[in-house]
């Protein structure tokens, strides 16, 4: 991400000078003072120049415009009435949220047709793009609702492995499925998980810890 | 959704990731009753741009085939998706 320190008589100066190097306007960066600085005695004794950590704001606008335009098309090509609202997450991902239509068929089995757009969204929306922005789509919260649900499931089979000391293979699961179960046991004392098999059979092993 | 909305579909997804959007070109080929053929969508692109249809593993053309299948609805006649050159 683009970023410059800068000194300058006052904070103001400081800013104004790094906006010219970037190339930006005030709106577009963040500002992070680092030394206020001090006048001195008369303008000259004791005093110290003012710096400044100026960082260009990262905003994925040009990706989030092919996406929403590529999507609203898309659906309208579908059928389908639907909203969308777009939240750039401190995830650094930017989050696309498809509300009204017909959820069940944008969600599809298991998730899979939601699966499938978000795939489209996430090439199109980058074609040509210096910095690959990845795109998280959802429709109507599914995916929280769901995490929730593979949370449950990935502690319960946890436990299991726990009681038993014998390992247990999950049902076949997209990537960002796989994902939440390894986080949700990550600080589990007792059980490490890793992925096995090839997509889309590839499925998410809880295995008792090896010890040291 | 009937078989003209999926040729739109598929045009609007294909334009998307090409770099000839000119040269996109699908049409639908009617599977017959009788012979128990299916109904095709022929995707017709750049040559140059195979690739950015099909994608790594095919992974772009089956997100289009679950898109398809999506968009025909339920109880809606199976279309197949052939990506030619």
């Amino acid at each position: 991400m683009k970023m410059v320190e800068v000194s300058g008589r006052t904070v103001e100066e400081a800013v104004e000078a790094a906006l010219d190097q970037l190339g930006a306007t005030r709106d577009q960066v963040d500002v992070e003072v680092l030394d206020e600085g001090t006048r001195g005695f008369l303008g000259i004794l004791g005093s110290r120049e003012a710096r400044v950590r100026v960082r260009m704001q990262f905003r994925p606008e040009e990706q989030n415009r092919k996406a929403r335009e590529f999507l609203e098309g898309l659906l309208r090509r579908m059928s389908m009435e639907c909203g969308l609202e777009t939240r750039f997450g401190d995830d650094e991902i930017l989050h696309i949220n498809i509300t009204g239509g017909d959820t069940g068929i944008l969600i599809g089995r298991r998730g899979q047709t939601l699966q499938a757009l978000q795939y489209l969204v996430n090439v199109v929306a980058n074609r040509g793009e210096e910095r690959y922005q990845s795109i998280l789509l959802d429709v109507e919260g599914y995916r929280d609702r769901r995490a929730e649900v593979l949370q449950r499931l990935a502690r319960r089979k946890a436990r299991r492995v726990l009681e038993t000391g014998q390992r247990v293979a999950l049902d076949p699961m997209n990537p960002w499925e796989r994902r939440v179960v390894h986080m949700a046991l990550r600080d589990m004392e007792g059980v490490e998980t890793h992925s096995e098999g090839e997509e889309p059979a590839r499925r998410v092993v809880i295995s008792p810890a090896q010890r040291g | 959704m009937d078989e003209t909305g999926l040729v739109e579909l598929v045009r609007w997804i294909a334009v998307h990731l090409v770099d000839h959007p000119d040269d996109v070109k699908v049409s639908l080929v009617r599977g017959e009753a009788g012979k128990k053929t299916p109904t095709v969508l022929e995707l017709r692109v750049h040559p140059d741009d195979m690739g950015q249809v099909i994608g790594k593993q095919g992974r772009v053309a089956n997100a289009i085939r679950t898109l398809l299948k999506a968009a025909s609805g339920r109880g809606g006649e199976a279309v197949r998706l052939e990506i030619l050159e």
